[in-house]
């Protein structure tokens, strides 16, 4: 009965209760936006990289080391040689090792340099590995495997050409277009940023180096040449031509007996080594043995432990972000008791009708509080739905600029922790005017 | 206590303030099953002493017994439970709340009854409506949708679905003109008469006396002389805040 009177109550009031309402809704939407970004971001930043012991690169700091090796973010820095691969692997610990080499691009997508150890050794999330969707790993040197991101922003199928761009950035007046490559892998999407590189062997980008040393040989007017050229090409794509011809060796991608996958000499550059090791325990020694080896500077660090402290780098922004956002909920709270205050003096007859029907003045006090809290619940849905129908239409955005990976779901520990926390600041921000509406009914009087 | 007195005042002395007591009463008993109309102009402290019969306030002194139970010295929350079951109270208005429909104004009054004294007996309802002249679609008419004397015929109803053993009755017929108080007061008396219950009728209005079995004066039975209304209203004023803090 006590919810009826509250919802009837609020009916009559509407236009106050509806402001209200939208004020709570817009606060609890940032606070859930937040929140929910601020939990996802830290899943999606820490699920990039699993199952690496460690990784080791040229000298440079552990963070720059995570991020350029991991994110494919900042400075490559100096590079160190294929032949420290070899060293590593001597080690009895040591099961497996990828070596990485960065610092090309495709139309702003990361080129990464590597073997096939790749595919077969990388994980992300829960320790899942890699999954070719399409075609496969490479047999020859001027072969490329897309992430999923990559092949589909980029309109690539199967046996697609592509020329790399020499730095970093999307327009590059540099183009290895002496040495194209083959699409003959397309990636499964893992939510990471292997899903927006370009993966060739190393001893394609070797070759596509080489040729862009020769290219640079040669005149200016070649290389503006070169790259309207290639435009040309990606301009054909569009029209069908490539992919038709594509479709028809669909089923068996030869690799280019031209192009072997030889022997990587032991002087080529490379920008850091994944490393995994058939017994853990043995990772603080390998790496204290890396990092004061005299000989050749390199760096080794433990991915797990980086990302902590790269994440802790990141939490006081995301603890700044997350106070504001609760501050504006608490506002909003402080609003909806005024609004509450304010009907107080128009509902002195109300109380005093029911006052007169032998309801308790606890009962009044606790009108007031199921009004507040039926305000603020039915804000929380408008919120819940409204942050789900945001992010649907905003993850691919924010996947793709951000590298973001949302899920839709709000329901998370934390979020109904949060959400069980607004509504005690609801209770505590109603308790002014629950608190007049009890002493009302205390010295209420007949008229 | 004599149980077939409807309320029984004994030494009652109430004060808002130390300084200016509104009510002394040596002694003030309504028989139970009468009609009695208790005349007293605004300002006598009629509101107070309907107020202590109904165990909204609480005297200083002495005793208050309604329908044998002496409420002076129940809870705060046993009072209210006791009015709500046993005690129906019509006011000059203000009775019903707007928003809400008849049918829920009257629900709400069997809410916050004991849930055994409610009346089970469904024809109870209709038995009511058809004594005050009200039709059965008027339950799902908003309360601000009615007339004012249909208003005051629904506070009635209202006032007498627990079958309270005590209904009072504040000057009900204020704002209703001549027609309309006569048919009324026909009304009240035939639920007195339907329902069994002890009316206290209180009004200025020496012409509404006709039909009751007594009419007392408050000035006869309250030992304090009424001084002018104005200081009167002043004393209510500051006791009110006096009142908040005592019930604090």
């Amino acid at each position: 009965m006590l919810f009826k009177v509250a919802l009837e109550s609020l009916k009559n009031r509407r236009s106050s209760v509806l402001l209200t309402i939208f004020a709570l809704t817009i606060s609890i939407s940032l606070l859930l936006t937040v929140e929910h970004i601020r939990q996802q971001a830290k899943v999606s930043f820490t699920r990039t990289v699993s199952g690496v012991d460690l990784i080791v690169g040229p000298r440079t700091g552990s963070l720059n080391l995570l991020l350029f090796s991991v994110y494919h973010k900042g400075s490559v820095g100096s590079s160190m040689e294929y032949s420290t691969r070899a060293l590593l692997s001597q080690n009895k610990n040591v099961e497996w090792t990828i070596p990485v080499s960065l610092g090309d691009t495709h139309r702003g997508f990361t080129v990464l340099g590597t073997t096939n150890d790749f595919f077969q050794h990388f994980k992300y999330g829960l320790n899942q590995p890699l999954q070719i969707v399409q075609g496969r790993a490479f047999a020859a040197s001027n072969e490329a495997v897309l992430g999923a991101t990559a092949a589909k922003k980029l309109g690539y199928r199967l046996l697609d050409g592509l020329v790399l761009s020499h730095g970093l950035g999307s327009v590059s007046f540099k183009q290895h277009t002496d040495f194209p490559f083959k699409v003959v892998g397309i990636l499964a999407a893992t939510g990471t940023p292997v899903d927006e590189t370009v993966h060739i062997p190393l001893q394609g980008l070797a070759a596509a180096h080489g040729a862009k040393n020769h290219t640079q040989k040669s005149s200016f007017t070649k290389n503006i040449h070169a790259d309207k050229h290639d435009h040309d090409d990606e301009h054909g794509h569009g029209h069908g031509e490539y992919h038709s011809s594509a479709e028809h060796q669909f089923s068996s991608i030869a690799p280019n007996p031209k192009y072997p996958l030889s022997q990587i000499s032991a002087t080529e550059p490379i920008s850091a080594i994944h490393v995994g090791l058939t017994n853990p325990v043995a990772v603080l020694s390998l790496q204290q043995k890396i990092n004061q080896n005299q000989e050749i500077p390199l760096s080794a660090i433990l991915p797990g432990i980086v990302l902590n402290e790269l994440w802790q780098l990141v939490s006081f922004i995301e603890h700044l972000l997350l106070g504001i956002a609760w501050l504006i909920v608490v506002s909003s709270c402080i609003g909806l008791a005024t609004m509450l205050l304010a009907s107080m003096r128009e509902r002195t007859k109300e109380i005093a009708i029911l006052r007169t029907l032998g309801a308790a003045p606890t009962r009044i006090f606790f009108l007031l509080q199921i009004e507040a809290l039926g305000i603020v619940l039915t804000a929380i849905l408008i919120s819940l739905m409204s942050v789900t129908g945001m992010l649907f239409l905003l993850q691919n955005w924010l996947a793709s600029t951000l590298g973001l990976y949302l899920t839709l779901n709000l329901f998370t520990l934390s979020t109904s922790l949060i959400l069980l926390g607004i509504l005690a600041v609801t209770c505590i921000c109603t308790l002014i005017p629950a608190i007049r509406g009890y002493q009302d009914a205390l010295t209420n009087r007949l008229q | 206590m004599d149980k077939l007195a409807a309320i029984h005042i004994q030494d009652c002395l109430f004060a808002y303030t130390p300084e200016s007591p509104i009510l002394h009463i040596p002694s003030f008993i309504v028989e139970a099953g009468t009609t009695v109309f208790l005349r007293g102009p605004s300002g006598s402290g009629k509101s107070t002493l309907l107020q202590l019969c109904t165990g909204m306030l609480i005297p200083q002194q002495g005793q208050i017994s309604i329908l044998g139970q002496t409420i002076s010295t129940l809870s705060a929350s046993a009072r209210d439970r006791f009015r709500a079951t046993h005690i129906g109270v019509v006011l000059q208005q203000f009775n019903l709340i707007d928003y809400l429909s008849v049918q829920d104004n009257i629900k709400l009054a069997q809410h916050f009854a004991k849930p055994e004294a409610l009346d089970k007996h469904p024809d109870y309802l209709d038995e009511l409506l058809k004594a005050l002249h009200l039709s059965q679609n008027i339950l799902q008419q908003k309360a601000n949708a009615l007339s004012v004397g249909q208003q005051q015929r629904v506070a009635i109803l209202r006032a007498l679905i627990n079958r309270p053993k005590l209904l009072i009755v504040d000057e009900p017929t204020s704002a209703l003109d001549e027609a309309a108080k006569t048919g009324f007061m026909e009304m009240l008396f035939r639920l007195q008469h339907l329902t069994d219950c002890t009316l206290l009728f209180v009004s200025h209005d020496m012409r509404l006396t006709q039909g009751f079995d007594q009419v007392i004066d408050l000035a006869d039975i309250n030992h304090i002389a009424t001084s002018s209304m104005s200081t009167a209203h002043t004393g209510i004023t500051t006791a009110k805040i006096k009142t908040a803090k005592g019930a604090q």
